[in-house]
């Protein structure tokens, strides 16, 4: 197999692991473990494969995506490195420490997918004025899909065909600060989405749940399921004084 | 067929027993008449576990997935409806964010509101629709994550990694086998639960005549959630430090002294505000955002 195939196959191995069609599936294929038999397929050496994608995933092992926010894409770590080591005949250990920084480039990665993905948004808010019911259909799945396509299979297809020197070279280009800037921005653009919630709901009377949630979550911690027991439970006490000022209102 | 729900808002007054015993009626007539079939609900359903992570955006996140999952239903449901069919697809077009198979249960249950709603029970308002999506879409991540994450992903993984170590090509693949077929099994249940459920509950609480107050407690939920995910999402800290006395300081600790989580709140709701100003132009605050943060990060400020 010649080096241009092995990148082009590489490079849709990690757009079917980190392009997300059918979650279920795509969160399976992209364990590092799983990526290194596949990869190693590729490269004609499954046992290697298996050898460098169980010792990354064990890096990875409990790495939780709440709320889809990735701390580590290990699809990415696993889809540069382990080509890398087996073009270069690194050990498990070396691999591990050159997956590491890709892992955190792949969270940039879906930081400009997210963003990219907007467009579909207001492109869709067009198509529902407009009636075109069925397009938006394709604007919601398919086009994103390909799209995302582009997105993730050119860094990787680019990383496994030029090698691991040139593509550390690259990292090392990049200013540590336009880096640490993204990734800030990428700590704070999940408000929009919040803020976003907040404008639809449309109750400003209400928004002082928002600050008391914010705050006690703030200053408590507590999980999720903690939290919708508390917020129910507030809401419950509201509704009492609500109903309450109805009836003294209709009395009088 | 009412139209302009969130218009009419909180000015509505209340129902009266006529209009409550016949939007009954017209519920139990509905029973006859569902549109919506046992193949509708599992291509729903596929659509869901297909799309929802692809579409997944900043400002709305997994909106259009939802949109996607619904988009057949929808347009079967209103077909004779243009006005309340669009209005349908904005709702669903709207912030949505959530476990991907726990929360499959919001979709069955939309879908039973949207029927009845379609059938004609005007007390199910777009209002209560929307809130009863974001009041569960919360609640519903923070157990599925932790629950898939946490326990069907991971556990697993301890097992079978280290065969994998060893060699055994075939462990390499069990955990992900474990995770896909939990995951299809589960949700698929959820989702059709969601739908009967619903179904049910609504009819009950049609009976009850406790319509708003349903509202208004999934409202404050809702609102509550948005306001602890915003705390447990967005994080923003100041690097900034100085010198006082003999010491160094740091900006953060004095500000978490006055008021923790001070700098993340001000970025929501400063957003809330320009949005609520100067309309919902996302990519411009997109750009804006990042710009500011990566401007803030090289002066050294964040």
């Amino acid at each position: 197999m010649n080096d241009v195939l092995r990148a082009v196959l590489v490079g849709l191995v990690y757009w079917v692991s980190m392009g997300r069609a059918f979650y279920y599936f795509s969160f399976a294929f992209r364990k590092p473990v799983v990526l290194g038999v596949v990869i190693g397929a590729i490269y004609g050496d499954v046992q290697m494969g298996l050898l460098l994608g169980a010792s990354i995933q064990l890096m990875y092992m409990g790495g939780i995506e709440a709320g889809g926010n990735i701390p580590s894409d290990q699809g990415l770590a696993a889809c540069i490195a382990i080509p890398a080591a087996l073009v270069n005949g690194l050990d498990p250990g070396t691999a591990v420490a050159l997956a590491v920084p890709f892992g955190v480039l792949g969270v940039l990665i879906n930081n400009v997918r997210r963003t990219i993905n907007s467009f579909f948004n207001t492109k869709g808010d067009q198509l529902v004025v407009e009636g075109k019911y069925d397009a938006l259909a394709k604007f919601s799945f398919l086009i994103p899909w390909l799209a995302n396509g582009v997105l993730y299979f050119t860094p990787v297809f680019i990383a496994t065909l030029v090698g691991p020197s040139a593509v550390q070279a690259f990292l090392d280009v990049i200013p540590q600060w336009v880096m640490g800037g993204l990734s800030n921005a990428g700590n704070m653009l999940p408000a929009l989405g919040f803020a976003l919630t907040l404008v639809v709901m449309g109750k400003r009377h209400y928004l002082p749940f928002f600050v008391l949630g914010f705050f006690l979550y703030e200053l408590l911690g507590f999980s999720m399921l903690t939290g919708a027991v508390i917020g129910l439970c507030f809401a419950m006490i509201a509704s009492l004084f609500v109903q309450h000022n109805e009836k003294e209102v209709l009395d009088v | 067929m009412s139209n302009g729900d969130s218009a009419r808002g909180q000015e509505e007054p209340v129902m009266d027993q006529k209009a409550v015993q016949d939007s009954i009626e017209n519920v139990m007539k509905s029973e006859n008449v569902s549109a919506v079939t046992k193949t509708d609900l599992l291509k729903a359903w596929w659509k869901w576990c297909l799309a929802v992570e692809v579409p997944v955006s900043f400002d709305r996140m997994q909106a259009l997935a939802f949109s996607y999952s619904m988009n057949k239903v929808l347009q079967k449901l209103y077909k004779n409806d243009p006005d309340e069919l669009r209005a349908a697809f904005e709702r669903h077009t709207s912030m949505f964010n959530t476990n991907c198979d726990w929360g499959s249960v919001i979709h069955g249950i939309v879908i039973s509101l949207e029927e009845q709603r379609a059938n004609g029970a005007e007390e199910i308002t777009a209002d209560m629709i929307q809130s009863i999506k974001i009041g569960l879409m919360g609640p519903l991540a923070g157990i599925g994550d932790s629950v898939d994450q946490g326990i069907v992903a991971t556990i697993p993984l301890g097992i079978f990694v280290p065969m994998a170590l060893q060699g055994s090509v075939i462990a390499a693949f069990i955990p992900g086998l474990v995770y896909i077929l939990w995951s299809c099994g589960w949700s698929w249940f959820l989702f059709q639960k969601g739908y009967t459920l619903g179904r049910e509950a609504v009819t009950e609480i049609l009976h009850s005549g406790a319509i708003k107050r349903v509202i208004d407690i999934a409202s404050i939920l809702g609102i509550f959630m948005v306001g602890c995910l915003s705390a447990s999402y967005v994080k923003v800290s100041t690097a900034l430090e100085f010198t006082s006395g003999g010491g160094t300081t740091t900006l953060q600790s004095i500000l978490d002294g006055m008021l923790p989580g001070l700098l993340p709140f001000c970025v929501v709701m400063g957003m809330y505000l320009y949005i609520t100003k100067r309309g919902p132009k996302y990519l411009r605050l997109i750009i804006y955002t990042m710009v500011i943060a990566i401007v803030l990060t090289g002066l050294g400020v964040l």
